[in-house]
């Protein structure tokens, strides 16, 4: 079975990144990134009329007739954002806190729902000598 | 966050301790410096961490970090150290550079732990039947989380012996152990996947050594290198379902299979091991106005320790830069390989089937027609790729920038039907800066092939016998071994003609602010195929923008956008059951 079909992704990703200097010795920062991600064959449609009767009749024609279409029909939306604040202490110490969440939505799941989210956040003080 | 950004982090506030460091480190002054990290990562975890925490450990709860780094010089070597621990085993990374005897001893080591999370494929949308005619899948380990350890180590020496001769040595090791989901299937009587949960004990290493001479204008090197990759653990066994005639279920198919439950346990899902030896020799001249000539020689055997098969590889290329006066360069580039692979002889097990018309005989006895059925596998790996390339690049302002360039490249092939392939392409760029605050750039590229790779008589063979045969032995109608053989499609997934097209401007009024913007596209087609087209287009627009509007406070932005169009036959295989 045969037929001439298309097969069309579409990704778009943006940024926002800012910084701040609050002081002499801190600083604010914070990130977005957005990202979405569609993928899908188009206008696929297997042609029976080449199939002799009792090959239409059989399961290969109906399995990939009807599930063909889906394969590797993807929709992935993928949001980040951090935000941080460092702090110089003094000349030698400075704390780092960072505050992240990462969202992936799996909206059309392929083999298995990947949808995942993580909020994590990381503190770290450090000592320059 | 990773302590490996912390420490990013850290770094970049510490940017001027840094600098003043790495030049202290220069100096003949006893000095240490150095930055050491104390911290915590607490998450929390929803669904699955597969894709959104692919390659971190993301931990569902708290973990300590560590991480220190220390540069300096102790009066006979500099060093620099880095050291960073995430609370597991699986987040690690050491790294240590030294200088000594003046620059002459240059070492640098460095080992990276990573975890990386693999897919599972439940297997639960296979599935489907029609009385005897079955689809089905077992997972003999459904619900596992599959992954890998990641390691990666690397060692330089580099030994300067005098002035013109130095030696060096490196050794790259990468290990991954873990599982990861191995599937296999039965066929006939029904379609089986059966999944395993396969556990993998891996090491690529590498160790290279070589020489390199520097003598005025001259110099050149020579490279041994040996690559070897094994695998520690077992390979996975499987016993194949029963095969039978997919309609009667009677025991009359097995000599249409070469292994079924009948063979016992066999493995499946075997990564071959491997050995590979590289010699390489460079050499280049430095010619008067900065004008060059260059080239290596490279030869390199491989060899597949389970399949018994090797390739070789041999290949040459050079490189020459000419300047035309200060406003032009002529660059030339030609380079030819040769691929050799050995031939793989296929012995095809032949079952005897134990009932039926064919009982007592083998598939090929059944239809003496098909000849033998054990062969000789080619590979189309082997090839003769010749590149040429011209290319000139002028300068007609300073503000301003021309190339223009024509490669050509020829693709021989002994085992394969398309035994040549040749592409011609013209490439033509441009910059320019009409004022100091803009900036423009284009690209535009053509390439027209004759014969590109493709796939002849791919698809669509003619119907096969689909009905009981009349009468005995041989079966009457078109048979499974003359399918293939009727095939009249030809596919393909190279162009013959190809474009692409990108540009580009920035608009930077002042330091505070700036814009930019792109565009990108490409475009492909083949239109030599007999009963299709193929073409893949690409389009890549994009912006970006940063504003600075306080010496505090700065932005930066950008958007991106892909969108990728492909036009191709689909094609299948439509069987009886």
């Amino acid at each position: 079975m045969l037929d001439q079909s298309g097969y069309t992704g579409k990704n778009q990703t943006a940024f926002v990144n800012l910084q701040f200097l609050a002081g002499p010795r801190a600083e604010v920062f914070a990130t977005t990134l957005y990202n979405k991600g569609t993928a899908t064959i188009e206008d696929f449609q297997y042609d029976s009329s080449n199939i002799v009767p009792i090959q239409a009749a059989g399961l290969d024609f109906a399995l990939m007739s009807s599930s063909f279409a889906g394969f590797s029909d993807l929709d992935v939306t993928t949001f980040m954002q951090t935000f941080g604040v460092n702090v110089r202490m003094s000349n030698s110490v400075v704390l780092n806190t960072t505050l992240s969440i990462s969202d992936l939505k799996d909206n059309g799941a392929y083999l298995y729902d990947a949808t995942g989210k993580r909020v994590g956040f990381a503190v770290g003080l450090n000592w320059i000598f | 966050m990773s302590l490996r950004r912390a420490l990013t982090l850290a770094l970049s506030l510490a940017t001027i301790a840094v600098l003043s460091a790495a030049v202290a480190a220069q100096a003949p002054d006893k000095t240490t410096e150095g930055i050491v990290v104390l911290g915590a990562n607490v998450g929390g975890n929803t669904d699955t961490m597969n894709r959104v925490a692919e390659y971190d450990v993301a931990r569902d709860g708290t973990l300590p970090a560590l991480g220190a780094r220390l540069w300096g010089n102790n009066g006979t070597f500099t060093f620099d150290l880095l050291a960073s621990h995430g609370g597991d085993s699986r987040d690690q990374k050491y790294a240590a550079s030294i200088s000594a005897a003046g620059g002459r001893v240059k070492a640098s080591f460095g080992f990276d732990r990573f975890l990386h999370r693999l897919d599972h494929d439940p297997l639960d949308y296979v599935g489907g039947s029609i009385a005897t005619f079955v689809v089905h899948a077992t997972d003999h380990d459904a619900g596992s989380d599959y992954s890998t350890i990641n390691g990666m180590w690397n060692a330089n020496v580099d030994v300067a012996a005098t002035e013109h001769l130095s030696f060096f040595v490196s050794h790259k090791m990468q290990m991954r152990d873990g599982t990861h989901q191995a599937m296999t299937t039965s066929h006939c009587a029904n379609c089986h996947i059966e999944s395993y949960g396969r556990k993998l004990d891996q090491t690529t290493q590498a160790l290279a050594l070589g020489a390199r001479v520097a003598a005025g204008r001259f110099s050149a090197d020579y490279t041994y290198e040996n690559r070897t990759f094994r695998d520690d653990e077992s390979t996975p066994t499987h016993v194949y379902d029963k095969a039978v005639h997919p309609q009667t279920l009677a025991d009359v198919f097995l000599n249409r299979v070469s292994y079924d439950q009948r063979s016992g346990a066999l493995p499946f899902d075997l990564v071959p091991e491997f050995t590979k030896q590289t010699n390489t020799v460079r050499a280049a001249v430095a010619l008067p106005n900065e004008g060059a000539i260059s080239g290596n020689f490279t030869r390199s055997s491989s060899h597949n320790d389970n399949a018994g098969m090797g390739a070789e590889f041999t290949g040459a290329s050079g490189r020459f830069t000419f300047p035309l006066g200060k406003r032009a360069v002529v660059k030339a580039f030609l380079r030819r390989y040769d691929i050799e692979t050995e031939s793989v002889f296929v012995d095809i097990g032949e079952a005897v089937a134990p009932a039926g018309p064919a009982a007592g005989l083998t598939y090929q006895q059944v239809f003496p027609a098909m000849g033998d059925v054990d062969y000789f596998t080619e590979s189309t790996g082997s090839r003769t790729p010749t590149e040429a390339a011209i290319e000139l690049a002028l300068r007609p302002g300073k503000r301003s920038s021309i190339n223009l360039g024509y490669v050509f490249e020829q693709v021989n092939r002994t085992n394969f039907h398309v035994e040549k392939s040749t592409t011609n392409l013209f490439k033509a760029a441009a910059y320019f800066r009409p004022t100091r605050t803009l900036s423009l750039r284009a690209r535009y590229e053509q390439a027209m092939t004759t014969d590109p790779f493709a796939n002849i008589h791919a698809a669509k063979p003619a119907i096969l016998q689909y009905g009981p045969s009349p009468g005995g032995l041989p079966f009457a109608g078109l048979q499974y071994f003359e399918m293939y053989g009727s095939r009249s499609v030809n596919f393909a997934a190279s162009p013959t003609d190809s474009l692409l097209f990108d540009a580009g401007a920035t608009w930077a009024p002042s330091q505070e602010f700036s814009v930019s913007g792109h565009y990108r596209v490409r475009d492909m087609k083949n239109d030599a195929l007999n009963a299709s087209t193929w073409d893949h287009t690409i389009h890549m627009p994009g912006f970006e923008v940063y504003v600075a509007p306080t010496d505090r406070f700065t932005l930066a932005a950008g958007w991106g956008y892909q969108r990728d169009t492909l036009n191709t036959v689909f094609s299948t295989l439509n069987f009886v059951g």
